[in-house]
């Protein structure tokens, strides 16, 4: 049933010069108001206009709301934790949320759960829509979403992927066949844990219906707990149809120095290698490949260089020889250490495919001794970089080499230095220790006052968030410093670092004074 | 009341004034940084040989700085305020420097004399109309030479909306630039009031859900105030000046200072919404009185940008007196200077629900009609998503619509849990522009703020 103005609305639509407008008839007061105006001498518009506008108006004036359609939730369970309430701290807690780097908000997260505080409840939107976005905070938010973030959740299905735990601690049937690919190898990586030959039968059973995709990331999964057991089937991948799947598969074997596998390639690696009598000395030399053995392609070995390779076709074919050997081996067949090595290689003819192969092997097997012996070389520095290099090291270790480089501009650009730190830092969930701290603010102040400096964007962009990561009792340094040190380029980096110092601070303090009894 | 570092950030003019004060949050930059209950005020270095004497005056904020910048606030004032916000620490308690003092000090006699220029007026008026002849002629002529422009204006656009009917809505719907056409033509004859109303019917035109019941019914109602515009002089004085408000005139301030209904009350800041009307900020910043439960609103413009003459924070709350714009249902307030320091009390009486509410909403509308938006505030309202956006269920399982993005609705839900949250805000006819939530219990407490 349509209300008075609407029938008279919908005539209207065609025009009064096409259509004889019928007025509405009204009970009441309202319908004897509207009689006395139909009944004044006029034009039918203005009889219309009036009569709509006194509906319109009495329409507005007893406005009563619809039956609502939406059921109402559920009330949201009381919560154990309190919300925090101090406005100075959500307001630090927004600022954290909406702008600070992951590693902060994961520190402030964590400081939260630790004064046994929720977020408020006004920042749980902002703080789960950042938890889908960033898988790495999500384990940090859950303790502190507390009931009310959980009730939220179930509002808005697309915060749902929040509390989707990735990493499964058992084997779930159901989670392996249905489950996204991140949760098929958390699950396999549980049953790797537990069982590793079942865990390889699932890939193995399952290897038809996968795409490459998916059978690199599972293969993947595999890398821990790799035993002679896995040789077979892995030899099997080395014919796969993607060569990526087949490469992973050889980078695996490779792993396995006693595989046959292993054998063959440190057979092939050994066929190189030439002892020649000098002097009174034995002398160790190497010689690329003279020709490519068309057997090699069965062990997922390439004949043709990649377009972008800049080897030579023999020293492309040395190189991935000896990327499929273990750094271990060259110790034992050499007698030489891995400094001794990378000193030798430098001086043969093949010092690029060596040293590039032996870098692409440590991001396979982190082994420190090697790390530290092509760090020591510019060569291999220059060739692979020192931060893939540095990943291959513990935190602690990667600190002296970062400290020796800090202001070297022969190591790169500051900024591009600081954020090889940050990023290193970030990725090993690490602090950075007050003395590395205290020579980067060092450098930085240094680099600033030099004109090239603005031309540093690197170093605009890492400042703030090395700040970020850095400890507080470094803070007082940054804070004195003289206002003359910052060029005005530096202004908004600073305000930044600047506001992350004073968010930390501000937790620090707000959240040692509101722990509960 | 808390400053924070949002609305710190609120007052600045534009975005790089924000950049250039956070650039300034280094306390080795302050050679000085102190406040006391009146003032905040510190020696901030910068390029010249001198440092710039920074200083705000609590109440208003207001601000002033020995910078050059013509930015008000400046970088200085707006850092100081951050710096207080984030690092209160970097403080101490003092007493003013001579040259806050002394700024402050004229500060308040300039109010003081503001508000003795007032009370002469409004002596002379109780005197009788004889103290007013001087003036008389002059504004009779101009009052004339208005009434002309009106009387032409509405004709003209009695003829558009007759037209409108003949041809048919449809047709009109076609051509919803013409409603910006006769807004302008309006604007022309002095009836802004008018001209906003006929915008409002182009948008309602133009936008794609066309729903010629709401076009015919804001048709119908400028037909009304046309109708009742031609007889204005029958009409009772409150009545009168009501429709000249809607029309787009409203009397001095002077003349509400001098004698407008006057109210003393603590008034609490309940909300505040900002809206760009040809490159004009209108602010409505939304009271009630915490003893009355009287609702006043005052309005407030800045050309250009976002710079009103003083800035307010919504949870606010003062004592002092407002004088009251005329009309049949008075919200339209000014503020009488001269705040006392006294403490106010805060609201303690219970949140209307909906009927309560909604009866109210319709006492004011049906004395005053023509004042859009109304204030609002409910109890007992859940928000709720449901396909067409939020909306608030209330008791009685009754729903409103709520006028706010999805994206911005989350924050409310999440602070309800479920349960009814105190929601205060704009009703427009038939949504409800949710601008604060707040807690009542067990002291008031300001939960939500709309951006």
């Amino acid at each position: 049933m349509s209300s008075p103005l609407q029938q008279l609305a919908v005539q209207a639509l065609l025009g009064s010069e096409r259509q004889t407008l019928r007025l509405p008839v009204v009970d009441g007061q309202v319908g004897a108001l509207l009689q006395q105006i139909a009944s004044e001498p006029q034009d039918a518009e203005s009889t219309a206009l009036r009569l709509a506008g006194v509906l319109a108006l009495c329409g507005e004036v007893a406005f009563q709301p619809p039956e609502a359609a939406a059921p109402a939730l559920g009330v949201c369970p009381d919560d154990h934790w309190p919300a925090v309430s101090d406005p100075v701290l959500c307001d630090a807690l927004q600022r954290i949320i909406d702008e600070a780097p992951e590693a902060l908000q994961r520190a402030a997260l964590q400081r939260l759960a630790a004064a046994c505080h929720r977020l408020p409840p006004r920042l749980l939107p902002a703080a789960l829509t950042l938890g889908k976005r960033l898988r790495g905070v999500r384990a940090d938010l859950l303790p502190v979403l507390g009931q009310r973030g959980f009730w939220l959740v179930g509002a808005n299905p697309h915060w749902q992927a929040v509390l989707a735990d990735d990493s499964a601690t058992t084997f779930d049937e159901t989670l392996w066949h249905d489950g996204t690919l991140a949760q098929r190898q958390s699950c396999l990586r549980a049953l790797r844990a537990s069982d590793p030959a079942a865990a390889r039968q699932r890939v193995q059973d399952g290897l038809r219906e996968m795409s490459a995709d998916e059978r690199l990331a599972l293969l993947d999964t595999l890398t821990e707990g790799l035993t002679l057991a896995d040789e077979d089937f892995l030899a099997t991948l080395l014919g796969d149809r993607s060569r990526e799947v087949r490469q992973r598969a050889a980078m695996l074997l490779a792993s396995l120095a006693q595989s046959r596998y292993g054998e063959r390639m440190s057979a092939r690696v050994r066929a190189c290698l030439l002892r020649q009598r000098r002097f009174f000395r034995q002398e160790l030399r190497i010689e690329a490949p003279e020709s490519f053995v068309a057997e090699w392609k069965n062990d997922a070995l390439e004949e043709k260089c990649p377009r972008a390779e800049t080897l030579g076709e023999r020293a492309w074919w040395l190189f991935q020889l000896v990327c499929a050997v273990p750094l271990a081996w060259w110790p034992t067949e050499s007698g030489l250490t891995p400094a001794e090595l990378v000193r030798w290689a430098n001086a043969s003819d093949w010092a690029d495919a060596l040293l590039r192969a032996w870098g692409s092997r440590l991001s396979w097997q982190a082994d420190s001794d090697w790390a530290h012996a092509l760090l020591a070389d510019s060569r291999a520095c220059r060739l692979l970089g020192s931060a893939p290099l540095l990943e291959a090291l513990p935190v602690v270790e990667r600190e002296s080499y970062w400290q020796q480089s800090l202001g070297d501009s022969s190591a790169g650009s500051l900024g591009s230095q600081l954020t090889a730190i940050v990023h290193g830092c970030t990725q090993a969930r690490a602090t950075p220790s007050a003395t590395l701290a205290h020579r980067v603010l060092q450098a930085v102040q240094t680099a600033l006052a030099q004109k090239q400096t603005q031309w540093d964007s690197a170093l605009r962009a890492s400042f703030p968030e090395f700040v970020a990561l850095m400890p507080e009792e470094c803070f007082r340094a940054l804070l004195d410093w003289p206002p003359e040190a910052s060029p005005p380029y530096f202004n908004d980096p600073l305000a930044r670092a600047l506001s992350f110092v004073r968010l930390r601070q501000s937790l620090a303090r707000l959240l040692l004074l509101n722990r509960p009894q | 009341m808390f400053l924070g570092t949002d609305e710190v950030l609120k007052l600045a003019p534009d975005a790089g004034s924000i950049k250039a004060a956070q650039g300034l949050l280094l306390p080795a930059r302050w050679a000085r940084a102190e406040y006391d209950d009146q003032a905040v005020w510190g020696e901030c270095r910068g390029s010249g040989s001198t440092p710039y004497q920074v200083q705000v005056d609590r109440e208003g904020p207001a601000f002033r700085c020995s910078c050059p910048s013509r930015k008000f606030p400046c970088k200085h004032g707006l850092a100081l305020l951050l710096l207080l916000a984030q690092q209160s620490d970097a403080f101490t308690r003092a007493e003013a420097p001579p040259w806050v003092s002394a700024w402050l000090q004229s500060r308040r006699q300039r109010a003081e004399q503001r508000e003795n220029a007032v009370k002469p007026a409004a002596s002379a008026e109780e005197q009788g109309p004889a103290a007013e002849s001087g003036g008389e002629s002059s504004s009779g002529r101009r009052d004339a030479i208005r009434q002309q422009r009106w009387q032409a204006g509405l004709d003209e656009l009695e003829l558009w909306l007759n037209d409108g009917i003949r041809h048919g809505l449809a047709r009109l719907s076609a051509q919803a630039t013409a409603c910006d056409e006769i807004a302008v033509r309006m604007v022309d004859a002095q009836l802004p009031g008018l001209a906003f109303r006929l915008r409002n019917l182009g948008r309602l035109l133009g936008d794609g859900d066309f729903q010629p019941a709401r076009v015919l019914g804001l048709m119908g109602q400028l037909r009304l105030l046309i109708d009742a515009s031609r007889r204005l002089d029958e009409l009772p004085a409150a009545v009168q000046a009501d429709l000249r408000y809607a029309l787009g005139s409203s009397p001095s301030r002077e003349s509400v200072l001098a004698a407008g209904e006057r109210l003393a009350d603590d008034w609490l800041v309940i909300g505040q919404s900002c809206q760009l009307q040809d490159r004009l900020w209108e602010r409505h910043v939304w009271l009630l009185g915490q003893r009355s439960g009287r609702w006043a609103l005052w309005l407030d413009y800045a050309h250009g940008n976002r710079d009103f003459a003083a800035s307010v924070t919504t949870g606010t709350c003062w004592r002092g007196e407002l004088a009251f714009y005329p009309g049949n249902s008075p919200l339209r307030a000014l503020r009488v200077d001269g705040a006392s320091d006294e403490k106010p009390t805060l609201w303690s009486s219970p949140v209307p629900f909906l009927d309560t509410a909604l009866d109210r909403l319709s006492t004011a509308l049906a004395a005053n009609p023509w004042q859009f938006p109304q204030p609002l505030l409910l109890g007992d309202g859940v928000p709720a998503l449901d396909t067409r956006g939020w909306t608030l269920l209330c008791s009685g399982r009754r729903s409103l619509r709520l006028d706010i993005a999805v994206e911005a609705g989350w924050p409310l839900l999440a602070e309800s849990g479920g349960e009814p949250l105190p929601l205060f805000g704009e009703w427009r006819g038939e949504s409800l522009r949710p601008l604060s939530a707040w807690r009542f219990s067990p002291q008031l407490c300001r939960v939500w703020v709309k951006e």
